[in-house]
């Protein structure tokens, strides 16, 4: 496991597919529920011919560009997809890497190994606190629901991710379930930040101060520091961006480059994904709710290179803290945190604490 | 890819080493147009009207 932090990421364009709005939670923070487009997902869901439409056409937009491709499937929980088998057989022949972003509630043993045997090469599962808060912002029973999964995606082979949704309701408690996670033997954990849209409006004003916040982020990295030196297997990813600028503040950075010009990292809306809902709707990120686009009707390769929106939020120049910052080719924090107590996704990202 | 396309996406690193092996093919194809024209073979890769793209005189 050390070994894949020395490994460069693998470049692949990945396709966040929600196939299924359909759930049997109702997450206190969920951006689905109660989101503008909530109906329409539910109601015009993409059939199986739709869907393997799509497969096509994302094949054969990744093969012209001669980039590798993922998908993600989720939901929704996309195992309330009937077809979701069908979906997975169809990419994976196409060589395409898949991932599913689900929950536990029908992820038994014979599901994990039919994945398994279809070449599913990750499942996240979420937990968001110790059981009482995490059954709290989920369902009742959905820990131990969760915990069951991950030791069945453990004993197939399939390698097991968990993502904690973090807010100031579960802030006390991330440091608790890496540790849990490390003992479960979870082969990558990962935190994000809550945004506050669709069910997670409700959170807008209780959120983490960009001083609380980075105070959190070097609690965290004092754990992970921690349990690496104990040689624990979990690999901790940093999806965060504002990572950068702590690593910056310690003086982890290497020194940054002479080119200005390149875009080395960050957020990677308008680089290298996109996300579909289960109407076809596209968005460039599933928590920045602004429509890009429609599939199957208009190819991705269109809506990717020649969308007026996505275009405009590739221009990045305008972000008005951001563009200002030395950090700006590495971070730009996160636009939809910003837009969703903005509206504006071009505004600061209220939650990073650099002072410019 | 296309041109406008590579315009798009060619400021992101992410996108650089997928960029540089078009490009090699790219002067590899060209290569290979360059040896067709001058045997005045038709460019199947851009139709009859071959517009120089292959950079040969007869473009």
């Amino acid at each position: 496991m050390q070994k894949q932090e020395t490994q460069p990421r693998k470049r692949r364009f990945t396709l966040q597919w929600h196939v299924t709005a359909k759930c049997s939670n109702r997450c206190t923070h969920c951006y689905l529920q109660n989101s503008e487009g909530y109906r329409s997902e539910i109601e015009n869901e993409l059939s199986l011919s739709d869907c393997l439409k799509v497969i096509d056409d994302f094949y054969r937009t990744t093969t012209a560009w001669n980039i590798p491709a993922r998908v993600n499937f989720t939901g929704g929980d996309p195992l309330l997809k009937p077809e979701i088998f069908n979906l997975i057989e169809y990419a994976t022949k196409k060589g395409i890497t898949i991932g599913i972003l689900g929950n536990p509630e029908y992820l038994d043993y014979k599901t994990a190994l039919r994945l398994k045997e279809l070449g599913v090469a990750r499942y996240q599962l979420s937990i968001d606190g110790m059981e009482k808060t995490h059954d709290g912002f989920r369902s009742n029973g959905s820990f131990e629901r969760t915990l069951k999964g991950i030791r069945i995606l453990n004993q197939v082979g399939i390698p097991s991710v968990v993502m904690f949704t973090l807010s100031k309701q579960n802030t006390d408690e991330i440091i608790p379930v890496i540790d849990l996670v490390t003992k479960e033997k979870v082969v990558l954990f990962d935190f994000a930040r809550l945004v506050p849209i669709g069910s997670g409006t409700q959170f807008q004003n209780d959120m983490l101060k960009p001083k609380e916040y980075r105070d959190l982020l070097l609690n965290i990295l004092e754990e992970y520091k921690r349990l690496k030196e104990e040689d624990c297997n979990t690999y901790f990813s940093r999806k965060e961006n504002l990572w950068k600028l702590l690593y910056q503040e310690l003086g982890l950075l290497q020194p940054l480059p002479k080119d200005k010009k390149t875009i080395f990292g960050g957020c990677d809306i308008g680089i290298s994904s996109l996300s579909v809902l289960a109407d076809g709707t596209v968005y460039s990120c599933r928590r920045l709710p602004v429509r890009i686009g429609k599939v199957p009707d208009e190819s991705l390769r269109d809506i990717f290179m020649k969308s007026p929106e996505q275009n405009k939020m590739r221009e990045i120049e305008r972000m008005e803290k951001c563009s200002k910052c030395e950090l700006f080719q590495f971070c730009r924090g996160c636009p939809a945190v910003a837009y969703a107590v903005s509206g504006n996704y071009f505004a600061p990202d209220p939650q990073c604490w650099k002072e410019l | 890819m296309e041109t406008q396309e590579v315009v798009v996406v060619s400021r992101y690193e992410f996108w650089k080493p997928f960029l540089e092996e078009q490009s090699q093919e790219n002067t590899e194809n060209l290569d290979n147009l360059k040896e067709k024209s001058i045997e005045c073979i038709a460019f199947s890769n851009y139709g009859s009207s071959c517009a120089g793209q292959c950079g040969s005189p007869c473009g």
